[in-house]
C-alpha cells in the first residue's frame, strides 16, 4: 500500500514539474522513512494497522510534500523553470546541428564509396538531407516537446511553437549535394533563408510537416486533459 | 514545522538539518528522528517535508550526498560541505539575533 502511494507520488511530482530525479529519489526515500517508521511503531508494540497509521501522519500528506517541492524552483524540471529555451533554442539549434551534422556525414560516406566503387552516384544523399530536414528532425523534435510538456505539466503553447518553430525552420533550409565523377568527392552546398520571389514554397512544405508534427502535440493535449480530469474527480 | 507562522519559522529547517549534520551525516529519518527526539516532539513538521530541503539544500551546494545499499533498500546519506558550514554559521548568528531581540521584547516591562 505504501509502495503504491509513493509510486503515485512519483508520478505527481514529475506532472507537477518537478525534476524527475528529484522525483525519483524522494520516492524512494519516502518509502524507505516510511518503512522504517512502520518497523518503529511495531516495535512499541502497536498492531500494523495502527503502526501504517501512525507512519502516515508522521510523513505527512501527499499535497503538503508537493507545494514544498513545488515552492523550491530549484528542484523543478529545467523544461519547467526555462520554457524558452528548452521549447525555442534548444529545439532550433537541435534541427540545425543535426542537419550540418547528417550533410557532414552523408557528405563523407559517399565520397569514401566513391574511392571504393569509382563512379558510383548516391543519389540519396541529398534526398535523406531532405528527409530529414523536412520530415524526421521536426517530427521527432515535435514529439519530444509535446512529450516533456505531458510529463511536466507545461502548457501546450510551448509544444506547439517548437512544432511551428522548426517545421518552418526545416522549410527553410535548403541543402545541395553535387556528384561529380570527374571529381574524387562530391560537393555539396547548404543554406538557411527564405527564398525569393515570394516563400510560398517554403510555407507550403512547413505547414505540410506541421500537419504531421502537430500529432504528438494533440495526443499530449489530450493526455494532459485526461490527467487533469482525473485529477478534478 | 508549526505551520501558523510561516514567516517567523521560514529558515528553521534549513538550520536545523545544518547544524545536525555538522555533527556527522545521516539519512532522512535519521534526521526527522532526530528533531523529533531533540525537540521533544515540539517542531512536529510532517517528516516528509525533509526530502525537498534536503534536495534543495544539496542542488545550492550546501550538503553533498552518497547512496549505501541497506537491507535491499537504498539509503541517501547527507552531510555537510564546506559552502553548508559557512551557510551555518551566518543562518546560526541571524538566528541568535532574532532570538535576542525577541527575548529583549519578551523581557522587557510592558509599556503604557
Amino acid at each position: 500500500m505504501a509502495n503504491a502511494r509513493f509510486a503515485r507520488l512519483y508520478k505527481e511530482l514529475c506532472l507537477a514539474g518537478v525534476a524527475a530525479r528529484h522525483a525519483r529519489r524522494s520516492s524512494g526515500e519516502l518509502g524507505g522513512h516510511h518503512a522504517l517508521l512502520v518497523e518503529e511503531a511495531l516495535a512499541r508494540g502497536e498492531s500494523a494497522e495502527v503502526a501504517e497509521r501512525s507512519a502516515d501522519r508522521l510523513i505527512g500528506t501527499e499535497a503538503v510534500i508537493l507545494e514544498q517541492f513545488v515552492s523550491r524552483p530549484e528542484l523543478l524540471a529545467f523544461s519547467r523553470r526555462r520554457p524558452g529555451w528548452s521549447f525555442g533554442v534548444f529545439p532550433a539549434i537541435g534541427l540545425l546541428m543535426g542537419v550540418i551534422g547528417l550533410f557532414a556525414a552523408l557528405c563523407l560516406l559517399p565520397g569514401l564509396l566513391h574511392l571504393v566503387l569509382p563512379g558510383a552516384r548516391i543519389a540519396a544523399t541529398a534526398l535523406a538531407i531532405k528527409f530529414f530536414t523536412l520530415w524526421l528532425g521536426p517530427v521527432l523534435l515535435s514529439f519530444i516537446c509535446a512529450f516533456l510538456a505531458y510529463r511536466y505539466r507545461i502548457p501546450l503553447r510551448w509544444p506547439l511553437l517548437t512544432a511551428v518553430l522548426v517545421c518552418m525552420l526545416g522549410a527553410m533550409i535548403h541543402c545541395q549535394v553535387v556528384f561529380d565523377a570527374s571529381r574524387p568527392t562530391p560537393t555539396g552546398s547548404m543554406g538557411l533563408g527564405i527564398g525569393f520571389p515570394p516563400p510560398s514554397d517554403q510555407i507550403q512544405r512547413g505547414l505540410l510537416t506541421l500537419f504531421v508534427a502537430l500529432v504528438p502535440v494533440i495526443v499530449a493535449a489530450r493526455l494532459t486533459a485526461r490527467v487533469r480530469h482525473s485529477d478534478r474527480n | 514545522m508549526d505551520s501558523r507562522s510561516p514567516s517567523l519559522m521560514a529558515g528553521v529547517p534549513e538550520l536545523m538539518i545544518l547544524r545536525l549534520l555538522a555533527e556527522r551525516e545521516m539519512y532522512g529519518y535519521e534526521l526527522a528522528k532526530s528533531i523529533r527526539v531533540l525537540s521533544s516532539d515540539t517542531l512536529s513538521l510532517g517528516e516528509g517535508v525533509l526530502y525537498p530541503a534536503l534536495h534543495a539544500l544539496e542542488t545550492r551546494k550546501l550538503l553533498r550526498s552518497r547512496r549505501d545499499r541497506v537491507n535491499g533498500r537504498v539509503r541517501v546519506y547527507y552531510a555537510l560541505a564546506a559552502r553548508g558550514r559557512k551557510r551555518l554559521e551566518s543562518l546560526t548568528a541571524e538566528w541568535h539575533r532574532m532570538a535576542g531581540g525577541v527575548e529583549a521584547v519578551l523581557g522587557s516591562p510592558q509599556h503604557g
